[in-house]
């Protein structure tokens, strides 16, 4: 093959791809709002809920958490969380973990990845097993 | 296209020493650029490698991957690391007889591009498809990132390194 004919066809593929690489970033991006807004976080712990109203500039509920100091850092950090507002989810001492709802619907990413609007809700539950 | 036949001879004492200085340098780099996400210098080293020595180049890139592997918890990229970047040796295999600066730096930007992508396919196995293409989806603006420094990275840097490394090899 002549390398003109390569670099054509590496040159048709580079741009499709990239095309569609920036199209797809930006409509899943879509739902990013961003200035202040006002959000709650509903914390259900072994029965008892705890709601705590948050005003924030942030994007993303892990790092609206974060400001609102009801996560640690290294958890913020790596995005995998054991601790909310205090209280621990062991699951090698009892398979316990915190699940997270977003209308009452179980969220389908990490608190770090879950975008935010104004007057969202969020429960993150105690759960066993 | 004709398909490049990989060497099976083993490598010479110079080549030895270019592979075991590039695996090294690959480790290097890859620590040192680690606080740049989505910049790195291995994917042109293995382009360079590739270029001159072939499929030999694959000595570097296991020596790289078994590295990587004592240095990090084991986890999903391990399972991707083992055929990513030679899967990178194969496509300059495929291509090298008619490619030079311009080729690669345009291969190098595919391959940053579509790096994500590669190497969700074991997210596929591991978590379902809508893990996986969730993973795909989130990790598109580094790839952006990463496809742009792999291009500039070796349209900067192959002719100089190319002709360096034909030198020593000679």
């Amino acid at each position: 093959m002549q390398p003109k004919k390569l670099i054509v066809i590496l040159s048709a593929i580079l741009v499709v791809l990239l095309a569609a690489a920036i199209i797809i970033t930006n409509v899943f991006s879509a739902d990013i709002q961003k200035g202040n807004k006002t959000i709650t976080v509903t914390v259900v712990y072994e029965g008892e809920a705890k709601d705590h109203k948050i005003n924030t500039n942030a994007e993303f509920l892990g790092q609206a958490m974060f400001e609102a100091n009801l996560i640690e850092e290294d958890e913020y950090k790596s995005g995998y969380y054991t601790i909310i507002d205090g209280k621990k989810a062991d699951w090698d001492k009892n398979e316990a973990w915190w699940c997270v709802f977003v209308d009452g619907q179980m969220a389908d990413c990490g608190m770090n990845d879950l975008p935010i609007k104004d007057g969202d809700s969020f429960e993150i539950k105690y759960t066993l097993g | 296209m004709k398909l490049n036949t990989p060497s099976v001879k083993l490598p010479t004492l110079r080549e030895t020493i270019m592979l075991a200085l590039f695996a090294a340098i690959m480790c290097v780099s890859k620590e040192v650029l680690a606080a740049l996400p989505n910049i790195e210098l291995v994917s042109f080293f293995i382009i360079l490698l590739a270029h001159n020595l072939g499929a030999k180049a694959l000595w570097s890139v296991y020596i790289f991957v078994a590295v990587q592997g004592a240095l990090y918890p084991f986890g999903e990229w391990f399972i991707s690391y083992l055929y990513v970047w030679a899967l990178l040796v194969v496509v300059v295999l495929l291509v090298r007889r008619y490619a030079g600066t311009v080729v690669y730096t345009m291969l190098s930007t595919i391959f940053g591009l579509t790096f994500g992508t590669v190497c969700s396919i074991p997210s596929f196995f591991i978590g379902g498809f809508g893990y996986g293409v969730s993973w795909i989806i989130k990790g598109l603006p580094f790839d952006i990132v990463h496809s742009i420094s792999n291009g500039i990275v070796c349209l900067l840097l192959f002719t100089p390194l190319d002709k360096t490394l034909k030198r020593f090899l000679k």
